[in-house]
């Protein structure tokens, strides 16, 4: 890892830290995350390897962040010649190493963004057209993932239960599905759509309880009838019976055509909602100049 | 056809340039010309000739078919172990890389990324079994602790020497599924065809 120089850190995770450091050579500016391997009896463990290879196969859309590369590195070890194969400059087998995630580094993101128009010395919408365009390439790079994914590994097993920052998790997740699929990422798209909109979020929950009171009181307690099987997921009990409001009223800057759109990424029953492909044909899409993506 | 033999990814007039530094297709760096296989090889650089590096691929591959048989895993696994081999030794010689172990290591990576993960000591026991196959005594060396804790280290250290060398790539499209399907679709020689692409 002596070939970067870390300049800050930037973020940090339950996975580790991310900093903001430069290539000693080439002056290029990334960000590394350093996640910490637990290497057990079996060696570098598959989830690590799954996230790893993934990452690799995703990042080749312009619109998902890029990897650029991937280091191994010993915890206590400075020797960072991972291709030295000679037996007798071996390490001891060490428990404890670390994986560096070399990213293109990113001057923002869209929190960031999006609080910059909300706070401070000018606060202001974010232009419509501009909604526009980064929804069209948030569709395109989740299009890109969803058509990418599972090329790695058909899932088995069903998935964990702990996915997603609260505020944007889909309601067949909260309530305990455990077969739940790309549906769920579109959930997520048409949160950060009327957060783009409104400038604030748009189910700011602070427990998995009232994530899902958030979503009931503005698009109504579901129903067998609207989303079949609903009441015989896990998670679910009995909840006051909210009808449903017009979104309308929580974005009303966004125009028909978005409330339409936003309204088919918010379907509860995750297979009407609407794909990450057929958004990108939406009609809320055709004053975009999409020749430029 | 021996896995071995169709080990030539790329043509010669295949027109995809390598460079490191540029950012690959998917997968696009992992093909290569006919020329660059043969007549740069990472092992041709240390002596090895064309002939001996042939048949050191075969090699290899035959002991992970055997490898992969034994330990019950899926055909599917046993060609991604094929094919992090071949990646390697695209990248590394077989003059300072032991090729057994190396494979061993393959298929223990290719256990845990195709999902029919199968456990250290398994994949070591069977392993050192073949190389020591013509050998009964030395076979039963690995029973002893030490033994078995030198294996276990070299192969830990080894996947750590491979995940470097395939940059943890480990993307692999098969041409099994796709194959069958053409036959299905073209209605040809349905299953003798399909029976000897499979074998």
């Amino acid at each position: 890892m002596e070939k970067y120089e870390k300049l800050e850190k930037v973020g940090e995770g339950t996975y580790g830290k991310v900093y903001k450091a430069k290539d000693k050579v080439t002056g290029q500016i990334v960000a590394l995350k350093k996640t910490r391997l637990e290497m057990d009896e079996e060696g570098v463990p598959p989830t690590a390897l799954r996230e790893v290879s993934l990452l690799q196969m995703l990042s080749q859309s312009l619109y998902v962040v890029r990897l650029l590369s991937v280091e191994h590195v010993d915890a206590n070890s400075t020797n960072s010649n991972l291709d030295d194969s000679d037996p007798s400059k071996r390490n001891h087998t060490n428990n404890k190493s670390n994986l560096y995630l070399v990213f293109e580094y990113l001057d923002t993101d869209l929190k960031k963004f999006i609080d910059s128009h909300r706070k401070g010395a000018n606060p202001r919408p974010l232009p419509p057209s501009l909604i526009q365009s980064f929804l069209f390439q948030l569709c395109k790079g989740v299009a890109h993932c969803h058509s990418h994914g599972r090329a790695f590994t058909v899932p088995l097993k069903s998935y964990t239960h702990e996915i997603v920052t609260l505020w944007y998790r889909a309601p067949e997740v909260l309530l305990g599905s455990s077969h739940y699929s790309t549906g769920v990422d579109m959930w997520s798209v048409g949160c950060i759509f009327a957060e783009m909109s409104r400038r604030q979020a748009l189910f700011p929950g602070d427990s998995e309880f009232q994530q899902l009171l958030h979503i009931f009181r503005l698009l109504g307690t579901p129903t067998e009838e609207q989303w079949p099987g609903v009441t015989a997921l896990r998670d679910w009990h009995v909840y006051p019976k909210w009808e449903p409001q017009n979104l309308v009223r929580v974005v009303p800057s966004l125009g028909p055509q978005g409330v339409d759109l936003l309204s088919k990424m918010l379907k509860y029953d995750p297979a009407e909602r609407i794909s990450a492909k057929a958004a990108m044909d939406h009609p809320y899409f055709d004053s975009l100049d999409k020749s430029q993506f | 056809l021996l896995p071995g033999e169709s080990s030539h990814y790329g043509n010669s007039e295949g027109g995809l340039s390598r460079n490191s530094q540029d950012r690959p297709e998917e997968g696009g760096r992992w093909y290569f010309s006919r020329k660059e296989i043969e007549e740069n090889s990472p092992s041709r650089r240390d002596s090895i000739d064309l002939k001996k590096e042939t048949y050191l691929r075969k090699s290899y591959c035959t002991f992970l078919q055997d490898l992969g048989m034994r330990l019950k895993v899926p055909q599917v696994t046993i060609a991604t172990a094929i094919i992090f081999c071949h990646r390697f030794f695209i990248r590394q010689s077989h003059a300072k890389n032991d090729r057994r172990t190396i494979a061993t290591v393959c298929m223990f990576l290719a256990g845990k990324v195709e999902e029919t993960p199968r456990p250290l000591k398994d994949v070591i026991l069977v392993s050192y079994d073949i190389m020591n196959k013509k050998d009964p005594v030395a076979a039963q060396r690995i029973k002893q602790k030490e033994v078995y804790e030198q294996q276990k280290e070299l192969i830990l250290h080894g996947e750590r020497v491979v995940l470097a060398t395939l940059g943890f790539d480990f993307n692999v499209h098969h041409p099994y599924k796709p194959l069958v399907e053409a036959i299905k679709k073209f209605k040809v020689a349905q299953n003798a065809l399909a029976q000897v692409a499979w074998n």
